[in-house]
């Protein structure tokens, strides 16, 4: 084997081992999926639900229905012994409020499960509505800031783009876009973890 | 976008590990001809759709620092960078709301 030849099997060979040593840690079905719907009590789910259904009777989801069943959803959670941490509207689209479900000392899969169980039947519907509804519009604050970053990088924004979608629609460098936007969430909104989608 | 999105992909593959990138994993999600992935490390967690014109959004959450996010989801990408890039205990992605879901543990 010459020698060069020799070098790229053994670095293979290396590369395979370091990956033997980190186990396979997709594990499909072993954490909480929590898509079976089967923690909440029939009499639970069919409240959330009416709930819902009446914020939703004029075929409007509005950020009142959105907030009030936010509130639903907290009581829900903490029926079960888990709180509910509202981060607020997320800045990136103001679409979706940012919700963490927070159970020190109980296991993934029961806050996973309830966490689902309680948001299907309390936000689900009127969180789709509301967000198919309304135009994606980034905070001000950040677009500002996303909009410096971008034209610092020599990226040409027109000025009137008003969310993602715009700023992606002027400009075909999406991961700049979105470093862009990530970066102004780090400086606006320091330790909150704000997901980004676009 | 795909195209960027398949290409981080194929960089996330090609790129050996690093001692400090040990824990980073990518699964892949098939839908309906469509290609999705999932990809995260202790700092970061992404779903995305690398091919093909599913309107199945991309559904992400993450456990961090022992709270766990509730789904959020885009088309076709969406992205969680954690404050000071660590703290992802595992993440969750699926190709659609009610599709099986897909885990790496940290």
């Amino acid at each position: 084997m010459r020698p060069l030849r020799r070098m790229l099997v053994a670095g293979m060979l290396l590369l395979g081992l370091a990956g033997c040593a980190e186990p396979d840690r997709k594990v499909d079905g072993e954490v909480p999926t929590a898509q079976s719907q089967q923690y909440l009590s029939q009499h639970e789910r069919a409240e959330g639900l009416a709930a819902q259904q009446r914020l939703l009777a004029d075929r409007v989801a509005s950020r009142q229905d959105y907030e009030a069943s936010v509130d639903g959803l907290q009581r829900c959670l903490s029926t079960h012994g888990i709180s509910l941490v509202n981060e607020g509207w997320n800045p990136v689209d103001q679409t979706s409020m940012m919700l963490w479900y927070r159970a020190p000392g109980k296991p993934d899969e029961y806050v996973a499960g309830y966490g689902d169980d309680c948001q299907s039947a309390y936000l689900s519907a009127v969180a789709d509505e509301y967000r198919k509804s309304t135009e994606s519009i980034m905070a001000p604050e950040l677009m500002t800031l996303t909009r410096n970053c971008l034209t610092a990088k020599g990226i040409e924004v027109r000025g009137t783009e008003k969310g993602m979608p715009d700023l992606l629609a002027s400009s075909d460098r999406h991961e700049s876009v979105t470093t862009c936007v990530e970066s102004g969430v780090n400086k606006l909104y320091p330790g909150i973890p704000v997901p980004v989608g676009w | 976008m795909a195209a960027v999105s398949a290409g981080a992909f194929v960089g996330a593959i090609l790129i050996a590990p690093t001692a400090a990138q040990a824990h980073e994993q990518t699964v892949f999600l098939d839908r309906a001809g469509c290609g999705y992935y999932g990809w995260s490390n202790h700092g970061q967690a992404e779903t995305a759709r690398y091919s093909g014109s599913c309107s199945g959004h991309a559904w992400l959450r993450v456990n961090w620092n022992g709270n766990l996010s509730s789904w959020t989801h885009g088309l076709p990408s969406v992205r969680f960078t954690a404050p000071g890039l660590s703290g992802i205990a595992y993440s969750q992605h699926k190709s659609c709301e009610t599709c099986s879901v897909s885990t790496i543990l940290h």
